[in-house]
C-alpha cells in the first residue's frame, strides 16, 4: 500500500478522535497524535482498536504502547501488512 | 519528590467498550466485571502512575495492562516499581495522584473557566508560553502555577512551569530549576487538574 493511501486511512480513523480538525488537516508522519492533534489519551486505544478493525491486523502490547506520532502508527501498521 | 496525576471527565468518557477493557485492564483487574466508574478509576491511577516511571525513562512503552492497581491498598505495582496513588472526585472530575518519595503532595482541579478566573488575571510568562497551545494547557499551568505561589509563598514572576527539551514540565524558581519540587499537569474534558509535591526537607519554604 503506498504511504499517501496508508497516511489517508490512518488519518481517517483518528479523525473522530481529534479535538483539532485543523492539525489533523495538515498533518504530516511527524504529528504527535495526543499533544498536536489533541486526542484524549483514552481514545488513542479506542484508535488502536480501530486500526485492527479497519486493517485486520494485531498490533501488541508493546507496540501500542509506543505509539506517538502518525509515522509511529503507519510503522507498524505497515511492519504487519508486510508480515503476512 | 515525583508526581504524576491524572483526571477523568466522566461524563465525558461514558461506557468503556470490551475491548478498550480487555486491553488496558489486567487480567486481575477484570477477574469481577468492572463498572465502568472502576475501569475509570483503574485507568487515572494508571496514568499518574505512568508519568511518574516515564520520568525516569522517556521511552518506556505504555502498556497499561502492565500497570496492576491495588485499589485497597493505594498502589500501582509495575515491573519498574512501586507507586502509591490516591483518587479524589470533583463532581463529574475524577482525580488521581501519585508519587514516590517522602513529603507532602497536594492537588488542585477546576474548570478552564475556574482556573483562569482564579489566577486574578496573571498570565503565563514568555520561556512558559512557549509551545503551549490550546485554553486548557494554559488553564492547567495557570492552575498549577497559582498552586505554587500559595504553597510556596512565592510571587507569580519567581515560579515557572517549562519543558526543557519538550519533556514532562519542571519547576524553576528564581530563573533556576527546582528539582525537589514534583509538578505533574493533566486536562480531560472541561478539566483541569495539578499535582504539587515537596520534599519532606522542605527547604524551599518560605
Amino acid at each position: 500500500m503506498a504511504e499517501q493511501d496508508l497516511l489517508a486511512r490512518v488519518v481517517n480513523i483518528i479523525k473522530p478522535f481529534a479535538k483539532d480538525q485543523e492539525a489533523l488537516a495538515r498533518a504530516t508522519v511527524t504529528s504527535r497524535i495526543l499533544e498536536d492533534l489533541k486526542v484524549n489519551s483514552a481514545r488513542l486505544v479506542d484508535i488502536i482498536l480501530a486500526f485492527e478493525r479497519e486493517f485486520d491486523i494485531e498490533v501488541g502490547d508493546d507496540d501500542a504502547g509506543r505509539v506517538q506520532t502518525i509515522g509511529d502508527a503507519i510503522e507498524i501498521v505497515e511492519a504487519k501488512l508486510s508480515a503476512r | 519528590m515525583i508526581v504524576g496525576n491524572d483526571v477523568v471527565d466522566l461524563e465525558l468518557m461514558g461506557e468503556p467498550s470490551e475491548g478498550f477493557v480487555a486491553r488496558v485492564l489486567a487480567p486481575e483487574e477484570r477477574r469481577a466485571p468492572p463498572t465502568a466508574a472502576d475501569v475509570w478509576r483503574l485507568w487515572a491511577a494508571k496514568e499518574a502512575a505512568f508519568k511518574i516511571l516515564a520520568r525516569r525513562d522517556r521511552r518506556l512503552p505504555f502498556v497499561h495492562a502492565r500497570f496492576v492497581v491495588d485499589v485497597e491498598a493505594g498502589l500501582v505495582r509495575h515491573p519498574r516499581g512501586e507507586v502509591r496513588v490516591r483518587w479524589g472526585q470533583h463532581g463529574a472530575a475524577l482525580g488521581c495522584v501519585g508519587w514516590q518519595g517522602a513529603g507532602a503532595c497536594t492537588t488542585a482541579v477546576a474548570t478552564a473557566e475556574e482556573a483562569e478566573a482564579a489566577a486574578a488575571g496573571f498570565t503565563l510568562g514568555a520561556r512558559e508560553a512557549s509551545g503551549v497551545t490550546g485554553l486548557l494547557s494554559v488553564a492547567v499551568r495557570l492552575l498549577a502555577k497559582n498552586l505554587l505561589c500559595r504553597r510556596l509563598g512565592r510571587s507569580w514572576t519567581d515560579v515557572e512551569l517549562l519543558r526543557p527539551g519538550a519533556g514532562p514540565p519542571e519547576v524553576w524558581l528564581g530563573g533556576a530549576p527546582a528539582p525537589d519540587i514534583g509538578i505533574s499537569l493533566a486536562h480531560d474534558g472541561r478539566f483541569v487538574a495539578c499535582a504539587v509535591g515537596l520534599d519532606a526537607s522542605a527547604r524551599y519554604w518560605p
